[in-house]
């Protein structure tokens, strides 16, 4: 028996939405303060005072673009531009009373040190109301605009294709891990207990150390780190479906983002990442979270008539990275609350088409009918 | 304003800034007094006192690896910060006007991702967002990074030089009129291409488009903190603000002359640079209360074993044995590669260690002085001691006299070690004439008196196009139907 106050409900902040055509269709909202911060916080605070448990904040090293990067980018119709997720978080921790920040951050070319020494600070800020999600670089561009190693760089045809694009980055994924281990190491250097004490020295000997290897780490930090460290962040891994991800999020992640979709619904989904994470060695028990886009409405010809308006105006069909439920908040619920009962699904990441739009009716229309 | 001189032009004004105590040992973090080092609530108290006292901007220190000596974490003074991107961006949020500066390190960090924390946290500010430029490059912090130590000494301004020319290419890469957000037409960008940008140099070469578009102040504030012909000669070209030390008016006045004689080189006015030496003080009723304060302080500052440890770092060799409340060691400093302090800048002024430690035992000998006392009156003694209004007049006379723009006030206590500066010594320099009595605009930049990089058409990079007016997008913008 799941308890259903424990299922958690969060949304995905990024830009005006997710659906390419969001920002020319929030009436109301001004796009062009997508940077500011009263943009940012205010959404945040009427998230929180609805009910929601988290929000996520998105990294992308390069410009936004379209399908990882395959997609030519001379349109000028697309948002772009995007603030840093860490800086964001910051704000959002100590502005507004949300749960829980999930920050993005990528791995390959953002180093293990600050990392470990970004997040901990934000947890220092807001104990216990930090999640890392280290994300592999699917942009091979990435590379070129921080001055890192290449990395693979995927085809056009990949990005339909979960199992291609794992199979090209499948070195990253592998990076991935031992990136995350430093990490985790960095963080258990400098414990916050070992501040202060009866004798009066501001921190006890021997208990601030160097971090100790086994073997020779693809990412090394000496550490010790710079800040002292309580309840490490929680690490979440969005994974699509595929074994590289899989295997990752199964090593190393508390928390699983899975992405559905009709192909790969989720009872198929959650029955191959269990598999996946008996089989790792060291796995950690990780709870399962799904990660879904929603175009919500009134009645479920509503819900696609807005769908309809919005892939007009973008001149394609929206297509995703995972699977787009278009309906009712009310269908929703109910299948988030099968899910919950029937798979001991934990919680929920919601995608937005329309931040705006969408997020409101996940506040007033969803999260009433899960509690 | 209505402040002015004898002769009746307008007195210089005062810039002021608050430095959050560091982890070195002006910080007295064993005073009753003293409250968490660490925890978010004392940057807020801090940041907020200065914001009362309308300081220009708020400083934060930056450290890559904890200290060590004689092969353990040092454990004398504070250790344990957090991250400065996170304390500046959460401080945003709970201050209005007061500038943001955040150190960050060149040599160890990457041009685009230092350019988009420096971005983002100029748009989440509302232009209030500087950086300090710092090039620390010895291996022993490059253990804590992926390329390890991998910069000789004599490169570290070469790669800083090129880090900022690479990081302003990024943060020019957006003019600000890109974002036309149309949502009748559809147009978002009013260019494609928006943020492309390619560089192509000795320490980076890289190319894309950045993901920040230009923020309220065009780019942050750049301060510079070296002290030697190389780091001068970087910020005579580049920076907008010094960091310095020093804080004796004649010393003073000789650095900001030197300093000031150099911008000429690069077509700068002697406006268009502000120095500001750190500076530390203490208040008294009295001038003679003062005094006494500060001896205190200083008592608290340096221990007995902080004096010993002090002492290694020009001896080079383990002194745990000696009485700091007795005489100097007659054992003479290794002379040789530092082995004993890491991490730490300031074994390297100790050019001679021989000839300092004669030194020393001459002065300990002549004044009778213990260890303790030794290294009580050779370190840094306070700036400013005296009465607020002594402080206040002798303040105001340093900046007069061209030994300074302004100073960064660092407290000896956190998070309160402001607020009597601010409360008493403030209003002095408000009634003087020399210091703001509100902000009168909403940017860093306004606030130190700093043009917009865009008020300059020739001062941005690629500008040769648009140098004849304004850009085409803004002559868009007005003609726009």
């Amino acid at each position: 028996m799941t308890n259903r106050t424990a299922f958690r409900v969060g949304v995905a902040l990024d830009g005006a939405g997710w659906h390419p055509a969001a920002w020319s269709h929030a009436p109301g909202a001004d796009p062009a303060t997508l940077f500011a911060q009263e943009h940012w916080s205010g959404r945040a605070r009427e998230l929180a005072a609805g009910g929601v448990d988290f929000v996520t904040l998105e990294d992308g090293l390069g410009l936004w673009t379209d399908r990882f990067g395959t997609a030519p980018d001379d349109t000028g119709h697309r948002v772009r531009g995007r603030l840093d997720p860490v800086v964001v978080a910051a704000l959002l921790l100590a502005t507004t009373g949300i749960r829980e920040v999930v920050v993005t951050r990528n791995v390959p070319h953002v180093q293990p040190f600050q990392v470990a020494a970004q997040l901990a600070s934000l947890a220092a800020i807001a104990p216990g109301r930090v999640v890392w999600r280290p994300q592999v670089s699917a942009d091979a561009r990435d590379a070129t605009v921080v001055g890192g190693a290449p990395t693979p760089a995927l085809e056009p045809d990949d990005v339909y294709v979960p199992t291609r694009i794992a199979r090209r980055l499948r070195d990253l994924f592998r990076d991935a891990e031992d990136h995350v281990r430093t990490v985790r190491r960095l963080w258990a250097t400098f414990p916050e207990t070992a501040l202060g004490g009866d004798d009066g020295a501001f921190w006890q000997p021997g208990r601030i150390r160097p971090v100790t290897y086994d073997g020779e780490p693809r990412y090394p930090a000496a550490g010790p780190l710079t800040v002292p460290v309580g309840t490490p962040p929680p690490v979440a891994v969005l994974a699509h479906h595929a074994l590289e991800p899989y295997r990752l999020a199964a090593a190393v992640a508390d928390r699983v983002f899975l992405t559905p979709t009709t192909d790969g619904p989720l009872p198929e989904l959650i029955a191959a990442f269990r598999q996946i994470e008996a089989l790792t060695p060291e796995s950690r028990p990780t709870q399962v979270y799904a990660d879904i886009a929603v175009v919500l409405g009134d009645g479920e010809d509503h819900a696609q008539e807005r769908l309809g308006q919005l892939d007009d105006a973008a001149g394609e069909p929206w297509s995703t990275d995972t699977g787009v439920f278009v309906g009712t908040a009310k269908r929703l619920a109910a299948e988030l609350a099968d899910w919950r009962d029937g798979l001991g699904l934990s919680g929920v990441r919601l995608r937005p088409a329309v931040l705006a739009e969408d997020a409101g009716r996940v506040l007033h229309d969803l999260t009433p009918l899960l509690r | 304003m209505s402040a002015t001189g004898r002769a009746g032009t307008a007195r210089k004004q005062i810039h002021l800034a608050a430095h959050f105590p560091g982890v070195n040992n002006t910080t007295v973090w064993s005073d009753p007094e003293s409250g968490s080092q660490i925890d978010f609530s004392s940057f807020v108290h801090l940041a907020r006192t200065a914001e009362r006292a309308k300081f220009d901007f708020l400083f934060l220190a930056e450290g890559l690896r904890l200290r060590e000596h004689g092969g353990h974490i040092y454990d004398l003074d504070v250790v344990g910060r957090p991250d400065t991107f996170t304390v500046l961006a959460a401080l945003a949020a709970v201050t209005d006007r007061i500038g943001l500066t955040g150190t960050i390190n060149s040599t160890f960090n990457e041009p685009y991702e230092v350019a988009r924390q420096f971005a983002s946290l100029d748009h989440l500010t509302d232009g209030r967002a500087a950086w300090n430029v710092v090039t620390s490059w010895d291996a022993f912090t490059g253990e804590n990074f992926r390329r390890g130590g991998f910069l000789p000494e004599s490169r570290r301004y070469a790669r800083a030089k090129e880090f900022l020319a690479t990081a302003t290419e990024l943060f020019d890469s957006w003019r600000g009129d890109e974002i036309l957000a149309d949502q009748e037409s559809g147009r978002f960008l009013r260019e494609a291409g928006a943020g492309a940008f390619a560089h192509k140099g000795e320490e980076f070469t890289i190319e894309g488009r950045f993901d920040v578009p230009r923020g309220p102040q065009g780019r942050p504030v750049i301060f510079q903190a070296g002290d030697s012909d190389e780091g001068r000669e970087f910020a005579a070209s580049s920076a907008d603000a010094i960091f310095s030390r020093y804080g004796t008016l004649e010393e003073g006045k000789a650095f900001y002359t030197d300093v000031k004689r150099r911008l000429a080189r690069y077509g700068r006015a002697p406006g268009e640079l502000l120095i500001l030496p750190s500076a530390t003080f203490v208040l008294g009723d009295t001038d003679e209360e003062a005094e006494e304060r500060a001896r205190q302080v200083r008592r608290q500052q340096v221990s007995g074993a902080t004096a010993l440890r002090h002492l290694e770092f020009v001896w080079n060799r383990d002194l745990s044995g000696y009485d700091p409340e007795g005489p100097l060691p007659d054992v003479d400093p290794l002379v040789g590669e530092h082995t004993v302090a890491r991490g730490r800048a300031q074994v390297r002024m100790y050019r001679d260690p021989l000839a300092t430690a004669r030194e020393w035992r001459e002065l300990a000998e002549a004044n009778g002085w213990s260890i303790r006392d030794l290294v009580i009156h050779t370190g840094n003694r306070q700036t400013f001691v005296g009465s607020p209004e002594t402080v206040a007049r002798t303040l105001d006379e340093f900046v007069q006299a061209d030994a300074a723009d302004g100073f960064i006030l660092v407290p000896h206590l956190v998070p309160g070690g402001l607020d009597e500066f601010a409360d008493t010594v403030v209003p002095l320099l408000q009634e003087r004439g020399v210091f703001r009595t509100e902000y009168e605009g909403t940017t860093l930049r306004d606030h130190l008196g700093l043009a917009h990089p865009d008020a300059h058409p020739d001062a941005r990079r690629g500008a040769g196009a648009q140098a004849a007016g304004p850009g085409p997008g803004r002559a868009d913008r007005t003609g726009a139907p």
